[in-house]
Formats: C-alpha cells, structure tokens, sequence
C-alpha cells in the first residue's frame, strides 16, 4: 500500500474513540477505526436492500429506481418489507452510516490533532437528512410522509410536497435557505477565484501575498475579511443553509403551517 | 477545559491602517478613509476601506442607481404615488417586462414595458461595467483573472434569463419582471408552463452544483478552521512552502475518503463548482421553450420519468397530519 | 439536412457534451491534486513507485517574490529526516509506535514540514511575524483586554511561565503567537501559537493562559527560535508541531489507547 510523500511520519497509534487499537490501522488510503467497520456494514446492508428493491421493483432503469416508504396507514408502525419496511430499514442504516461516518472524523481529526470543524459541519448535513425522514414523518405521525430514495423518483417528491402548500417559494424560510445557498456559491466563487488569481499571476509577476488579496476586495468592494475571516464566513454560510433548509421543510405540516405558503404574507400587507 | 475552537478572534490587533498595495497611476483614485470595526474584528479583518473609485466603478454605481430609480419610480406610480402603500405592499409590487404583443420591439409604450426596458438596459450596464471594474483592478495588481471570470459566469446566467433567451423566443415578455414575489411567481409559473422544469437534466446539474458548493464551502471552510492551530489559513504560503497545516488537511481527506486535494486544487475544485451552477443554469434556461417544449415528455422520451407513474409512491398529502386518523 | 437534425435531440447533445467536459474536468482536477505528496512510496519498502504519466501533472513553475527564486511543483523532495517510529505489526496498514519522545521527534500529531528556514515577509519585504514591542504602531485594540503577564498555565493546572508578549502578523494584522517567559528562568522564552491558548478564569477570579495541548512543565520543552525577535517558517512549524503531539501525548493518559478492547502490545 502506497502513501504520499510526506505521510509516513503522521501515521501513528492513538486517538481512536472506542475500543483501544482494535480497528486503528489504514486499508489503503482509508482509516479504518471502529467507526469505519460500521460504517461500511450499515452501507453494505443499505445497497443490499436498495438492490433488493430494485429487483422486486418493476424496473432496473437506474434512474427509475425507487425504495418507496410506506403508506401512511403504516403510521409510525414498522411496515412489511415489500410495503415500506425496505426503505424503513434502509434510512436506518443511512443514519447508522452517516453517524459512523461523522464519528470516524473525529477520530481521524484527533489522530492529527485538528479541531472537530469537519465532523460538526457534517453534522449538519445528518441533521437535513433526519428532519426530512425521522423528525417531520414523526411530526406528521407517519412515516410515509418522508421522501423515497430514488435518483429523480425522489425529485417527485420534492414537486408534488411543494405544491401542496402553493408556490412554494413564498415560504420565508425556503427564502432564508436559497438565500443562503446563493450567497454561498457566490463568496466560494470569489474566495476561490482570489487564491487561484494570487497563485497563478499575469505572465511574468511574481506570486502574490495577502495584503495583494486583500487590496484587491478592499480596491473593489471596500472591504477584505481576510484569509481566517473568509474560512470562518464560508462555513457559517454552507452550514447556515443546510439548516435553514432543514427550518424551511419542518415548518411546512401541521402543526406548524399547512396552508398555501402565499397566504402566509397577507399578515403583512 | 475545552480547547479553543477559533469561532472568534478574542484578542484583536489594530496597527496604521493597511493602505494597499501601490498601483501604477491609480493611485489617486483611492480613498484615504480607513475605519476600524471592533466588531468585524472578530470575524476577520477589522479595517473597512480604502476603497478605489474609478470610471467603470462610478459608472457602474450610477447605472445601477438609475435603473433602481426607475424600478422604484414605477412601483410608486402603480400604487397612485401612496408612500404607504408603497412600504406596506412592496413585496408584491412589480416592474414588468413588455407585454407580448410587442414582442423584440426596442422601444414599446413606456407603461407596457418601455420602462422595463430601460431599466434592464442599465441594470445590465451596470453588471457589465462591473465586470470591467473587476478585471482591471485584478491587472492593476498583477493577479490572475479568475474571479472576473467566474463573475462572468453569473452575467451568463443574468443574460439568458433577461436577453438571450427572450431573443429566441420572440418576445421581451418572456423575460423576469422586477419584482420581489413577481419574480417568484415568474419562476414557478415558468416551471409548469414547460410540464415541470425539474424533469430538466441542466436545472438538476445546477441544482448539483449549488449544493455541491454548499458541501465544498463546508468542507473547506471546517477543514482551514480546524488546522488553523497549525497556521492553516495561510493558504498562499502553504501553496508555495508546503507547511504540517497543509498535509494535515490532505491527509484528513485521504483517510476518510480515499483522496484528496492540494491546497491550490481545491480552490480548482470550488471555483469549478461555483462557475458551473451558473453556466448548466443558463444552459437549463436558455433550451426552456427554444428546444424542448414539454419537460415531462421530454423526461418520458429520455428515460428519466416512467411513462407509468404509478410505479412511483403518491406522495402523500402532507397539510393533513396523520396524528389521530384512524 | 433538416431532416437529420429533426431527428437529433439537441438537449442530449448538450447533455453528453458536458458529461464528457465533466469528466475530464475531474480527471483535470485530479491531476492538479497531485503537485504535493506524488509520487507515492511503499509502506512497507518506502520504495517509490513509478509516477505514471497520466495521472501526473506538468511541473510548473512559480516566481517567489523578494528574490526567492523559482518553486517547481510537483518538486519530487522525499523527506530525509530519520523517523523514530516502530510498526505495531508486520503488516502494511498497521500504525506505528513512537519510539523516543514524539513530541520532539515530530512524529504523528507532533510531525512538522521541513519549510524555508527563513522569516516569512511581507509585501514590502519586512520580517511578517514579530513580537509586538518591536513594532510600535501597533497595539490591541481599546476593547481587548490584554492577557500580558497572565501565567500560562498546561493541563495539569501547574504554571509553565507568564505572558510577557505577543507576536503579531504585520500583513494581516493578527496575533499569531503568545511569547511565554518560563517560569524559574527569566531568560528563557517559548511562543505559544494563538489558537493552542486560550485566556480563561481561574479558580474564580485570576485569568490565565490556558494550553490544552502540553503540561505546565512541558512548556520548558517548547522548539525555541534563534531570534528573540524574528521566527523562520520550519520553526513556527516546529513550535505547532510541538503543541500538536502535546493533544496525544502530553500526559500519560493521552497516550493510553482509548476505552481497551485490544492493545497490540
């Protein structure tokens, strides 16, 4: 097995979170830990009833494929495995995955002593996925009110859940969201257009330091945030809309609002 | 006692202002006025200003001015002029385009769209003159141009949905209105006029993208902060002189997924990303009504969309809560 | 003619064309990725393995300011330094045990890069980082409280020195390093990277440097540089290096694998 240039020296014992050196060695480029086996158990147990699905399903057209959840009659019930119970077990091995996956950041952060930025940012992530599939089905009272798992069947889903309440973009929240998503975009493109225009110069310049990044924004916007500055903006503004996103599906349902979405605004008009 | 995290900058350093660098005969386009801000200080750079004022800056600033005028002039007129109503119902309030029956004429009636026009004309001056303000402060300093090139990715965007694709179409009214929740209405009306835009393959790549800049933007931003104990966000000078903050950060990758990139490829990775949720979004929008009619059909055809739904779940009505039913 | 492109489907056409422009996208990518750490070594030989032309990017060339000459990327250096590390098994994959003291043996969280041994600069060409009584136009801003003459204090709760300056980054203008005098020896000084310290209440009332990373003692130990006013990039990467081996391998516990299902030895 092969490893960078400069790898050699970080590859130590030490950090693991749960049971000693049991699982603490590499396969490849990938850690392993205790996480890591869980990991890759709940994802393999995942796609085998993906495939499952898909085989007592009527078609393998990839982008066909569904793992239905079950009909809300099942309520919070476990439902058969061919009605919903598929795709019950699957988004319990997805958490299971996910979760594992998170934790084996951590370790893998305290193996070279960083901070638990990533894990928290994942974090993040795991909670969108879990207020779509366990928190807003328990706020409803049924799991089939979570999204199936299919490439575009579950774009379906987001069409015919959004219309349910309207124009679905009236939805303040769904507003603070996309807002969140744009402006993220937008400040990656300009941080990663700066480092890349400081690094690779006009033909025959040398290459440029901070004070030219930050003449550069002040020169055109007034203002500079800095190298920290821009890391820290960047994460609160992708994880910021992850969670507003999250915010903008659980507050669409009873209790919280089940009308069209534009009726909302005439409170202030 | 935990660590710290460096959310905030705790204790902050205020020197003579930062002047910038020195630029060949721009110099005195500069403003001199620096202020200091506590409170910006603790998320990163406390100085605001200095900031350079040239022709296509001020240009730019007077065109936006001009066509924000118009906007708010003709929302105004539409409520009798009322400065109340103007407040209470500005959400609702629109600029909109040409009415069909005028089609690409250059100058229709004023109040069936010629101001829609106008103000478009320099609105989009302004983006453009921008644009140039961009490039040349980047020359001026000897950088690369890959921030007025990813700006120009967004003005691609900007064009198709008010210029290009109108033009094919035949008709200013196909293009946006001005308007907070006329836009929106524009958006989803656009959507099930052409059979539900999401069945679109280049509306789902630059949904992809956006998304994918999102986890990029979290990715790199957790990955900086958490290696800054070790000087991580010096980024330039980890490029060049790789430094224990960058093999921290390439490593950390690596062992969780297998690979990784280079403190300057993933600025590639993320410029990439940011560019191209505009350039497929402009591409989705621009084959809207000038190549495909139907986007369901289309899907059908494409072997996106089962020709039979029912081999999909109904979603279930979610206004009704299932608390309770029997 | 007309025919054939009636037949065609443009939105296909577009849509494969870009998954070609993708894909290559991401091999492009890819290979820019590889201007640090390829080619790759063995595990167990520390053979190099042979580059591949594919997946390897055209050296390029970078033009350091300040007359640093020229830095070629991917530049093929191998580290040379002698690693005082055992492998727990014989196979590849396993870890490594260190076999002196880790933290200044620069192996696992305490490793550092061989960087330029020189002080990093600043546009115009001075020495960046310095400690504050060197530049007198500098000072803490109105609203932060200094933490000059804090002790610093390790995890143990003993007391490794005091405060007695801070080092700051001329181009950005932030603090970089605490500079600790040690305690019992008033010639000695150590820096404390900023973002390893944290100023915290004590027992209630006094404030203190506190360092997760090392114990009090410990800080006598910190890679010291050969200037008392200037710090070259390979020791600001020592002094990290130091502070990051100290979150494994300052106290006895830390080195204890956690919560034993199995130890290897």
């Amino acid at each position: 097995m092969a490893l960078l240039s400069f790898e050699r020296k970080y590859r130590v014992r030490g950090g693991t979170l749960l049971y000693g050196d049991a699982f603490d060695f590499w396969v490849g480029p990938f850690y392993v830990g205790f996480f890591g086996v869980t990991a890759v158990v709940f994802s393999i147990i995942g796609t085998a009833l993906i495939i499952y699905g898909a085989a007592i399903g009527p078609t393998w057209n990839p982008w066909l494929i569904s793992i239905n959840p079950p009909n809300v009659s099942h309520k919070l019930g476990f439902a058969p495995m061919t009605e919903g119970g598929l795709w019950q077990w699957t988004t319990i091995c997805a958490m299971g995955a996910f979760v594992s996956w998170a934790l084996r950041q951590v370790e893998i952060s305290r193996k070279l002593g960083m901070g638990y930025h990533i894990p928290l940012a994942f974090a993040f992530a795991i909670l969108a996925f879990a207020t779509l599939n366990i928190f807003r089905p328990l706020m409803l009272g049924a799991w089939g009110h979570g999204f199936p798992y299919g490439i575009w069947s579950h774009v379906n889903w987001v069409w015919f859940t959004g219309y349910q309440y309207g124009n679905f973009h009236y939805n303040p929240l769904h507003m603070v969201a996309i807002t969140f998503f744009f402006v993220n975009a937008f400040a990656l493109a300009l941080h990663a257009g700066m480092v890349l225009s400081a690094a690779n110069v006009q033909p025959g310049e040398t290459v440029k330091q901070p004070e030219h990044e930050d003449t550069y924004f002040r020169d055109t916007i007034g203002y500079s945030i800095g190298t920290l500055g821009i890391h820290r903006l960047g994460l609160f503004l992708a994880l910021s809309a992850g969670f507003w996103s999250a915010a903008c599906i659980i507050i669409s349902g009873p209790p919280i609002w089940s009308q069209a979405w534009v009726l909302w605004w005439e409170y202030f008009r | 006692m935990s660590q710290y995290q460096n959310v905030f900058t705790r204790t902050q350093v205020f020197g003579p202002p930062d002047e910038g660098i020195p630029i060949v005969g721009g110099e005195a386009n500069r403003t001199k006025k620096t202020v200091m801000s506590h409170f910006l200080g603790r998320i990163g750079n406390a100085q605001l200003g200095p900031i350079y004022l040239g022709f296509s800056g001020l240009a730019s600033i007077g065109c936006f001015l001009v066509g924000f005028n118009i906007i708010g002039l003709n929302m105004l007129a539409s409520v009798d002029w009322n400065l109340g109503r103007f407040f209470t119902e500005l959400l609702w309030l629109s600029l909109d385009p040409p009415l069909r029956q005028h089609g690409l004429k250059i100058l229709p009636p004023l109040n069936e769209g010629g101001w829609w026009l106008i103000a478009g004309f320099f609105i989009t001056a302004s983006i453009l003159l921008w644009w140039v303000r961009m490039y040349r402060r980047a020359v001026a300093l000897g950088l690369g141009l890959h921030v007025c090139y990813a700006f120009a990715s967004a003005i691609w965007l900007f064009l198709v949905l008010g210029f290009f694709r109108p033009i094919l179409m035949g008709s200013w009214s196909e293009a946006v209105p001005f308007g907070v929740f006329t836009h929106l209405d524009w958006t989803n009306r656009f959507s099930l006029i052409y059979g539900n835009l999401f069945w679109n393959p280049f509306h789902g790549l630059s949904i992809a993208f956006l998304y994918g800049s999102a986890l990029l933007f979290a990715m790199h931003g957790a990955t900086i902060l958490a290696v800054s104990r070790y000087g991580g966000e010096r980024e330039l000078e980890q490029i060049t002189d790789r430094g224990t903050a960058a093999e921290r950060a390439g490593l950390f990758w690596r062992w969780t997924m297998g690979f990784n990139a280079s403190y300057e490829s993933i600025h590639r990775w993320a410029w990439w990303f940011a560019v191209l949720t505009t350039l497929t979004g402009g591409i989705g929008i621009l084959i809207t009504g000038p190549v495909v009619g139907n986007w369901t059909v289309w899907g059908q055809d494409a072997g996106i969309v089962p020709r039979d739904l029912s081999i999909w779940p109904v979603t279930p009505n979610s206004t009704v809560s299932s608390w309770g039913a029997d | 003619m007309g025919e054939i492109v009636g037949e065609v489907d443009l939105t296909i056409v577009l849509l494969y064309t870009f998954w070609g422009f993708f894909f290559y996208l991401v091999y492009y990518l890819q290979k820019e990725s590889r201007r640090e750490g390829y080619p790759l070594e063995s595990d167990e030989t520390g053979r190099i393995e042979e580059a591949g032309v594919i997946f390897m990017p055209d050296p390029k060339t970078y033009l350091m300011p300040h007359g640093h000459g020229e830095v070629e990327k991917p530049d093929g250096k191998r580290e040379e330094r002698p690693l005082n590390l055992k492998p727990l098994r014989v196979w590849s994959g396993a870890p490594k045990e260190p076999t002196g003291n880790p933290m200044l043996d620069g192996v696992g969280p305490a490793a550092y890069a061989e960087r330029a041994d020189v002080p990093d600069l600043t546009a115009e060409g001075h020495v960046k980082i310095v400690p504050l009584r060197t530049a007198p136009d500098f000072a803490l801003s109105a609203k932060s409280k200094s933490p000059i003459g804090y002790a610093a204090m390790g995890c143990d709760g003993a007391v490794g020195g005091t405060v007695t300056d801070l080092w700051v980054d001329l181009s950005e203008r932030i603090i970089r390093f605490y500079e600790v005098q040690l305690e019992g020896d008033p010639e000695a000084r150590v820096l404390v990277p900023m973002h390893f310290g944290i100023v915290r209440r004590w027992r209630g009332a006094q404030r203190r440097l506190y360092v997760h990373a090392i114990t009090g003692p410990q800080f006598a130990d910190v890679p010291r540089t050969k200037s008392d006013s200037e710090i070259t990039l390979l020791e600001e990467d020592k002094i990290f290096g130091y502070f990051g081996g100290g979150l494994m391998y300052a106290t006895e516990k830390r080195r204890k694998p956690s919560n034993v299902l199995l130890r290897y030895d």
